[in-house]
């Protein structure tokens, strides 16, 4: 019981690591009229099997790794993410994260880790402090795109007309696909899942010249 | 069966400044027109695919290896087509392994690729750029064969395309499209565009030769050309990689827009890489 209610703690949306601040792109679409209230819940669904189950095929890769394989799959994550915003997003909200994980537990495992200089990105942070907590890789995965979808869902809401209910009730709607995804991504290898998300690649890359933004990524 | 075809490429600096092809091994279909030398002083090479396309028992493969400060240039005669599979178990796949070594630079520049309706293929390529060599890469696909109504009516395609410079990945993409399952127009996805391009551009650098903020500079350098160049038809992206290169992607709802475009951002990333400018194959002239 414990250990869930420690995980349920670690993916709130609201955890102070800066998912406020990024968008992963949705901005740059809804700013090109690609992406509105209307379709979130398809786009979402969508996005769900493609980056979502890439994200939660490295964070449940890293569920119970050592520190040199997690290493490894953050290397190879940061490599599959095409889009530098969204990838260096990923990064400082994975240092964040890990940062605060070890603090508030004391977890020696987190903590060691944590004083690493190496590249590290939230889905394999989010896995590897899941791991210290013996939460199993499936649940770690599900934890984890509930609260990236969360996210993105609350970045929707700032960027489309979009109020409290409906994004409640898209964020219900989702569950079963966050766990097809997670169940497709902890029955997996990173190397044997497919992503495929051109333009939101391409949004994320045209995010910074946007004539105005309320997010950095 | 499976029909095995390997094509092995060498291509060596001599002392005088100038490359040497040497095709080292040609299986059919392969056929590689004699090595050209463009302006900007690659060699360039044209791969034909003697059967017109790919079959549904072909499995081919590649090796290209640009040896230490040799400049190549390689391109396809034509469009890459594959064909139909006459089976639910047959699959075409082809797989390329290059290798670039120390102040060498290689250019990939081929011809779209369609897969025609009911065709399975999967691609693995695999590009490995040791110390001070450079790399332009891209990749095109339609979405069939637009002029007989084929759009995304091929059963499935994969990619697996990794790009490894001085011993570290920068670049992992793999994708797989089976349109009868997926939303290809799923803004998630492709939305209404149907063709699409990536075009990496790469250098593994000698220790700190390049500065923090190079690729950073290039990239917005090369956005703001992908701006100009995008409009409701075309939508570029241009964003760096993890390290040392960037890509930039393209998606249209033509292919001709894509492939004008993908020309002058070619054009201007290779005048930043290298200082050098840009010739299209001349097939194309």
């Amino acid at each position: 019981m414990l250990p869930l209610l420690q995980l349920q703690q670690l993916a709130d949306s609201a955890l102070p690591i800066g998912g406020a601040a990024h968008s992963f792109g949705l901005e740059s679409l809804v700013d090109a009229g690609l992406l509105n209230t209307d379709h979130l819940e398809r786009f979402l669904t969508d996005y769900l099997e493609e980056a979502g189950t890439l994200e939660a095929a490295y964070c449940a890769a890293s569920c119970g790794a050592n520190l040199s394989e997690w290493l490894r799959w953050n290397v190879e994550l940061g490599a599959r993410k095409m889009a530098r915003e969204s990838r260096d997003a990923s990064a400082a909200m994975g240092r964040r994260f890990l940062r605060l994980a070890a603090n508030i537990s004391g977890h020696p495992l987190l903590i060691d880790a944590s004083a690493l200089d190496a590249e590290l990105h939230l889905p394999a942070c989010f896995g590897f402090v899941a791991g210290a907590l013996e939460i199993c890789p499936p649940t770690a995965a599900a934890a984890y795109l509930q609260q990236s979808i969360t996210t993105l869902v609350s970045a929707c809401q700032r960027l489309l007309p979009l109020g409290q209910t409906r994004a409640h009730q898209i964020l219900w709607n989702l569950k079963p696909a966050i766990v097809r995804a997670a169940e497709h991504a902890a029955s997996s290898t990173p190397g044997q899942i497919s992503c495929f998300t051109p333009l939101v690649d391409v949004a994320s890359a045209r995010h910074a010249t946007l004539y105005t933004r309320l997010f950095m990524s | 069966m499976a029909l095995s075809s390997n094509l092995a490429l060498d291509f060596e600096a001599n002392g005088g400044g100038a490359t040497i092809l040497r095709v080292r091994e040609q299986q059919p279909p392969w056929r590689v027109v004699r090595g050209f030398r463009t302006p900007s002083g690659e060699t360039l090479a044209h791969v034909h695919n003697l059967s017109g396309g790919i079959l549904d028992t072909d499995s081919l493969s590649w090796q290209v290896d640009v040896g230490a400060r040799a400049q190549a240039q390689i391109t396809s005669t034509g469009a890459t087509r594959v064909y139909r599979s006459r089976s639910p178990e047959r699959r075409a796949s082809q797989r390329i392994h290059v290798r670039i070594a120390a102040d060498a630079y290689l250019e990939y520049v081929p011809d779209q690729l369609i897969p025609f309706a009911g065709s399975r293929f999967d691609q693995t390529t695999r590009v490995v750029i040791e110390r001070g060599g450079s790399l332009i890469w891209w990749d095109r696909v339609a979405p069939g064969r637009e002029a007989s109504d084929e759009i995304f009516r091929f059963d499935s395609l994969t990619s697996d395309f990794e790009l490894i410079a001085d011993g570290q990945p920068v670049a992992i993409e793999r994708w797989s499209l089976a349109p009868l399952e997926q939303r290809l127009d799923s803004t998630a996805r492709l939305g209404s565009f149907r063709h699409f391009a990536s075009c990496y551009v790469c250098r593994a650098p000698y220790a700190n030769s390049d500065s923090p903020n190079y690729w950073r500079t290039f990239e917005s350098e090369l956005q703001r050309l992908a701006d100009q160049l995008s409009s409701a038809e075309v939508l570029w992206g241009v964003t760096s990689l993890r390290a040392h290169g960037l890509v930039i992607r393209g998606l249209a709802v033509n292919g001709r827009a894509l492939a004008a475009g993908l020309v002058e951002l070619w054009r201007a990333a290779k005048w930043s890489l290298c200082g050098r400018v840009a010739t299209l194959p001349r097939k194309v002239h």
